[in-house]
C-alpha cells in the first residue's frame, strides 16, 4: 500500500472513531458519574463510590416502575412476536393481488413513521373518551404495535431465504399444511423469533414518548421514572439506574447479535438494496431504526 | 369459475391469523387519529370538551402568532439537526461502506446499540454535559481555559440541536451506507479514468447515486425531530420549548384537548406533505439516475 | 409395456390472474412410462406438473392419478414425489432426515424408516454422507438427495421439474444416464420436465411438446417420432435443428408436394392444402448431401446452389453454414477418410431427398 493511501484510511478510521465518540459520550459519561461521590456532575471526579447503588436498591418507586417495565416488554414480546410471526409468514406466502399486497405493507410501517408525540397523544384520547385507566395494558397496546412492524420484517427477511419449493416438497413428501409450518417453516425461522424478540423486549424496555402520554395516576415505567428524576431530584442515583439500564441493553444486543446480528445485518441490507429505499410503502429495515427512538 | 375445497379453506384460515393484527391497527391506530381528528373540531368550555364541530380551533392556529412562530422554530431545529447529522453522517456512512467487509456488521452493531440504549438515559447524558455547571464548562475552568461559563454550552438551541443529533445521527448513517455500500466503485474509476477530478466525480457521479439513501435519511431524521417536546424541556433553555412543547402541554397543563389535537393534526398534515414531496424527490433522483 | 394410464389429464386449464397457464389439455401417461414435457419456458409445462403435484387446482378439467380423480385432493394426500429445480431441500435436516422425512409423515415404524433409508441412500450412491447439512454437499450431492427423498416414499408418479439444470454438462450427461437406470430399476412412472430438447431426447419414452402459443400441446409421439416427423415447424425447429424453406405449393401428385421453386417434400398423413398456399420446407442438417462438384449428378432430387460461409468444426463432424437462396443451410457432414473439409467461399451444391423433407402450411 502506498502512503497516501495509508493515510486517507487511517483519516477514515480516526474520522470513525470520532463519529462513534460523539455517539457513546453521554453513555460513557453517565457510567462515569454514576461512581462520583460528588452530587455535582463537574470534572474533577473527587472520589470514587457504590452509595449511589445502593441507594437505588432501596427506592421502592424505582423497583414498581422497574417491575411494570418488566411486565410489558415481556407482554409485548409475546404479543408482537406471536402475531409478527404468523403475519410474517402468511405475507411472505400470500400469491396475492399486488396492489393489495403493497397497500398492505405501506401501512404496516405506519406506526414508526409518524411522531411519537402525535400518536401517543392520539392514544390518550382513544383510552380518555373510553374510560380505560392508564395502566401495563394501555402501554402494552402501543408497544405492541411499535414493535410488530419490526418483526414482520426481521422474519419476512429470514423467510426470504427459504425457497417456497422446501414448503411444496414437505406438501409433496404428506406434510399437512401444520405440519410443514412446525417442521420446515419453524426450524428455519428460529434464530429469527429469537433475535426479534430480544430487540422488541429492548425497545419496549426502553421506549419513552409512547408511555410519556400512556402513564400516570400513580403509574409508571422505569424510563418515565427517570425522567421524573432527572426532572425533580437531579442525582446520580439516575446515573446508577441508567448505568444498569445500559449494561442490560448492551446484554441483550450482544445476545442478538450473536444469534442473528451478522445475517440480519446482511439481509437487511440485501433488502434494501432491491428496490428504492426512500420508498414509504415498503418496510424497510431502515424504518427499524425509527422504533427505538420515538 | 368453480372452487376447490382447499382454497377457500386456506383463505379462512388465513383471515383468522391476520385479523388479530388488522384489529390492532384498526383499534389502536386508526380509530386513535380519527378521534383526534374529531376533537380537533370540538371546543372546550370550562374544562368541558363540547362535541360541536367548529373551525375555531384551526382559525387559532393559524392567526395566533405563537403558534406559527413555535411552528417555525420546530422546523429550524429540524433543518439544522438534520444538517448537522447530513454533515457528519455522510463521511461517516462512505467510511463504514470502505471499511473490510468482515468489519462493517461489526460497526452496524455499534451503530444500532446507541439507539436502542435508552432514549432518556442519552438525553440525560447530554444534559449532563451543558449548563453552568455542566461537564463542558465545568472541565474548562478546571483546565484553566476559561475564567467563566461560556454561553454557547448553557441551556440553550445549540443545545438542544446537538442533543437531536446525537440521538438521531445512526438513522441519517444507516440509509446513506446502504446506498454508498451497494454503489459499484468501478462507477467512480470509470470516471476518474475519464478524466474527471475528485470533486467532479462527488458531485457528478457519487452525490447523484447515494441521494436516494441521503434522502431516507434525512425523512428519517427530520420527521421526529419535527414532532420533537422531551429534548427541548431537559436540555434547552426557557425560550427554547418548541411546536412539540405546545401540543403536549395543551394536554397537560392548559387542558385544551381540541386546540392541542387541532395543532396536532396541522403538524400531522404538514409532515404528510412534507413526506409526499421528499419520497417523490427521491424518486425522482433514483429514477433520474442511470441504473 | 404395460399400457395401464397412471396419470391422466382431462381438457385442463388453469388461468392466473389472466395469464393462462395451459389450456385445455390433454395428457395420459402410461404406468411405468419415462415422460417428459418439453418446451420453452412459459410453455404450461411447469403449469402441469404443479396440477399433478397439487400445487395448484385446475380452473376446468380433472386429473386423475393412479384411477383415483384428484379433484380437492390436496398435495399431501397424493402419493408423488418431486424432485425440484433448486432440489428443495430441508437446510435444517441432514441427509438421513431429509430421506426420512416423507417417511415419517406417513408414522411409519423406526426400524423400517432405518432400513429404507439407508436402500434409497444406497441407490443414490450417497452411503457415508448421512449426517451432512446440505449446505454441505456439492450440487450434484444435493441433487441425489433430492432424489432419494422422494423415491423412498415408493411414488405412484415422480415428478421432475428440470432436474438437472443446475448442473455443468458433465455432470449432467451422467446424471441423464443415471436416472435412466434408475427407472428401469424401479419402474416408477416418471413424468420429467425441461426445456432441453437433447435431454428429452435421449431419456424419454414419450415426449409432449408443448408451445407457449398453443398454451398445450403441440406433438406427443416417440424421441424418434417426433424428430423424423415433425407435426408442425415448430417442433421441427425446436427439436433438433433444421433448415427451413419458405416456399409456395406448386402441384401434389402420389403423395409427393411440389413447390414453385422446384422442391419436393413427401407429405405427411392427411396433408391438404390449396395449389399456391405458403409452406415451409425443413430439412435436418445431417440429410443434406454437399458438394463442391457442382457438375457432378446430385445424389437427391433436391438441390440448391450455395456459397459456404461458415465452418463450424465439432470433431467428429463438420457443420456448415450454406447461404442459398439468401437463406442460411445448416449442413452436418461426418468425417471420412477420403473426404476434405470444403474452405469458406467454396460454390456448392447442396442436395436432399423428399422422404427427408417436412412440408408444413403456413
Amino acid at each position: 500500500m502506498n502512503l497516501p493511501k495509508r493515510l486517507t484510511s487511517l483519516a477514515r478510521g480516526l474520522f470513525l472513531a470520532l463519529v462513534f465518540l460523539f455517539l457513546f459520550a453521554p453513555s460513557v459519561v453517565v457510567v462515569v458519574f454514576s461512581f462520583n461521590e460528588s452530587r455535582f456532575f463537574s470534572l474533577p471526579i473527587k472520589g470514587y463510590t457504590f452509595d449511589w447503588y445502593r441507594e437505588m436498591i432501596h427506592r421502592t418507586p424505582l423497583i414498581d416502575a422497574t417491575k411494570n417495565s418488566f411486565y410489558i416488554a415481556t407482554l409485548t414480546v409475546v404479543v408482537s412476536v406471536g402475531l409478527g410471526s404468523i403475519t410474517g409468514v402468511i405475507f411472505n406466502r400470500w400469491r396475492a393481488n399486488r396492489i393489495v399486497k403493497s397497500m398492505i405493507s405501506s401501512v404496516i410501517p405506519m406506526p414508526l413513521l409518524l411522531p411519537g408525540l402525535i400518536w401517543g397523544l392520539a392514544l390518550l384520547i382513544l383510552f380518555s373518551r373510553f374510560d380505560v385507566r392508564l395502566s401495563i395494558w394501555t402501554v402494552l397496546a402501543a408497544h405492541v404495535l411499535l414493535t410488530l412492524p419490526l418483526v414482520i420484517l426481521i422474519i419476512s427477511t429470514r423467510l426470504q431465504t427459504l425457497d417456497p419449493a422446501v414448503e411444496e416438497a414437505a406438501l409433496s413428501l404428506g406434510a399437512t399444511y401444520p405440519e410443514t409450518l412446525y417442521r420446515v417453516v419453524l426450524p428455519h425461522i428460529a434464530p429469527a423469533l429469537l433475535a426479534s424478540g430480544l430487540m422488541t423486549f429492548t425497545i419496549s424496555f426502553n421506549e419513552f414518548i409512547l408511555s410519556f402520554f400512556l402513564t400516570g395516576g400513580g403509574f409508571n415505567t422505569l424510563p418515565i421514572y427517570i425522567y421524573s428524576l432527572i426532572r425533580w431530584e437531579a442525582s446520580p442515583i439516575i446515573n446508577a439506574i441508567a448505568t444498569v439500564m445500559l449494561v442490560f441493553a448492551g446484554l441483550l444486543v450482544l445476545a442478538m447479535y450473536w444469534i442473528e446480528g451478522a445475517r440480519a445485518l446482511r439481509g437487511i441490507s440485501r433488502q434494501s438494496g432491491e428496490g428504492d429505499p426512500a420508498e414509504p410503502g415498503a418496510p424497510s429495515a431502515i424504518q427499524v431504526t425509527q422504533g427505538a427512538t420515538s | 369459475m368453480k372452487l376447490s375445497g382447499l382454497v377457500p379453506r386456506r383463505l379462512q384460515g388465513r383471515a383468522l391469523a391476520l385479523g388479530p393484527v388488522a384489529a390492532w391497527y384498526i383499534v389502536f391506530f386508526l380509530i386513535p387519529l380519527a378521534l383526534m381528528l374529531r376533537y380537533s373540531f370540538a371546543f372546550t368550555e370550562q374544562s368541558r370538551i363540547q362535541f360541536v364541530w367548529t373551525l375555531d380551533n384551526y382559525r387559532q392556529v393559524f392567526e395566533d402568532s405563537i403558534y406559527l412562530r413555535l411552528l417555525v422554530k420546530s422546523l429550524r431545529l429540524s433543518l439544522t439537526v438534520t444538517g448537522i447529522t447530513l454533515l457528519i453522517g455522510y463521511p461517516a456512512a462512505w467510511a463504514i461502506a470502505r471499511m473490510p467487509d468482515r468489519h462493517k456488521p461489526k460497526l452496524l452493531a455499534l451503530l444500532i446499540v446507541p439507539w436502542w440504549a435508552s432514549y432518556i438515559v442519552r438525553i440525560f447524558g447530554m444534559r449532563m454535559g451543558f449548563g453552568n455547571t455542566g461537564i463542558i464548562n465545568s472541565t474548562l475552568k478546571w483546565l484553566g481555559l476559561t475564567d467563566k461559563p461560556l454561553e454557547f454550552f448553557q441551556y440553550n438551541f445549540t443545545a438542544v440541536a446537538l442533543t437531536e443529533a446525537n440521538l438521531y445521527l445512526p438513522l441519517m448513517i444507516i440509509p446513506i451506507y446502504m446506498s454508498v455500500e451497494r454503489m459499484d466503485m468501478r462507477i467512480v474509476q470509470a470516471a476518474s479514468s475519464l478524466g474527471s477530478g475528485p470533486i467532479r466525480t462527488f458531485f457528478r457521479v457519487i452525490l447523484p447515486l447515494s441521494l436516494p439513501g441521503v434522502l431516507t435519511g434525512c425523512i428519517f431524521v427530520f420527521l421526529p425531530v419535527t414532532g420533537t417536546f422531551i429534548v427541548p424541556s431537559l436540555v434547552g433553555g426557557p425560550n427554547d420549548i418548541v411546536y412539540g412543547n405546545l401540543i403536549a402541554s395543551q394536554f397537560g397543563e392548559s387542558y385544551n384537548w381540541p386546540l392541542g389535537s387541532a395543532l396536532a393534526i396541522a403538524l400531522l398534515a404538514l409532515l404528510v406533505v412534507m413526506l409526499r414531496v421528499m419520497t417523490s424527490l427521491a424518486r425522482w433522483a433514483s429514477g433520474g439516475v442511470a441504473q | 409395456m404395460d399400457q395401464t394410464v397412471q396419470v391422466s389429464l382431462e381438457s385442463v386449464t388453469k388461468t392466473y390472474d389472466q395469464v393462462i397457464g395451459v389450456e385445455s389439455l390433454d395428457l395420459r401417461v402410461n404406468k411405468g412410462e419415462f415422460f417428459s414435457l418439453l418446451g420453452p419456458s412459459g410453455c404450461g409445462k411447469s403449469t402441469t406438473l404443479r396440477l399433478i403435484a397439487g400445487f395448484e387446482q385446475p380452473d376446468r378439467g380433472t386429473v386423475t392419478i393412479a384411477g383415483q380423480p384428484m379433484q380437492g385432493v390436496p398435495p399431501y394426500k397424493r402419493n408423488i414425489g418431486i424432485v425440484f429445480q433448486s432440489y428443495a431441500l430441508f437446510p435444517h435436516l441432514d441427509v438421513f432426515e431429509n430421506v426420512a422425512f416423507g417417511l415419517r409423515t406417513r408414522r411409519i415404524a423406526k426400524n423400517e424408516i432405518r432400513t429404507r433409508v439407508a436402500q434409497a441412500i444406497e441407490t443414490v450412491e450417497l452411503t457415508g454422507l448421512e449426517k451432512r447439512k446440505p449446505h454441505q454437499l456439492s450440487g450434484g450431492q444435493q441433487q441425489r438427495v433430492a432424489l432419494a427423498r422422494a423415491i423412498v416414499i415408493q411414488p405412484d408418479v415422480l415428478l421432475l421439474d428440470e432436474p438437472l439444470g443446475a448442473l455443468d454438462k458433465k455432470l449432467r450427461e451422467n446424471m441423464q444416464v443415471r436416472l435412466i437406470e434408475l427407472h428401469r430399476e424401479l419402474g416408477i412412472t416418471t413424468i420429467y420436465v425441461t426445456h432441453d430438447q437433447e435431454e428429452a431426447l435421449t431419456m424419454s419414452d414419450r415426449i409432449a411438446v408443448m408451445s407457449s402459443e398453443a398454451h398445450g400441446l403441440v406433438q406427443l409421439d416417440t424421441p424418434e417420432l417426433l424428430y423424423k416427423n415433425p407435426g408442425s415447424l415448430f417442433v421441427a425447429n425446436f427439436i433438433g435443428t433444421s433448415s427451413v424453406i419458405f416456399d409456395t405449393l406448386a402441384d401434389v401428385s402420389s403423395g409427393y408436394a411440389v413447390t414453385d421453386g422446384g422442391l419436393r417434400a413427401r407429405c405427411p398423413q392427411g396433408f391438404r392444402a390449396q395449389r399456391g398456399a405458403p409452406v415451409a420446407l425443413s430439412v435436418r442438417p445431417e440429410k443434406i448431401a454437399i458438394r463442391a462438384d457442382l457438375d457432378a449428378e446430385p445424389e437427391a432430387p433436391n438441390r440448391l446452389r450455395g456459397i459456404v460461409e461458415t465452418i463450424v468444426f465439432l470433431g467428429e463432424s463438420t457443420t456448415y453454414l450454406v447461404r442459398a437462396k439468401d437463406r442460411e443451410f445448416r449442413v452436418k457432414r461426418f468425417h471420412d477418410a477420403d473426404q476434405r473439409v470444403i474452405p469458406e467461399g467454396t460454390p456448392v451444391l447442396l442436395s436432399w431427398h423428399p422422404d427427408d423433407t417436412s412440408i408444413f402450411v403456413q
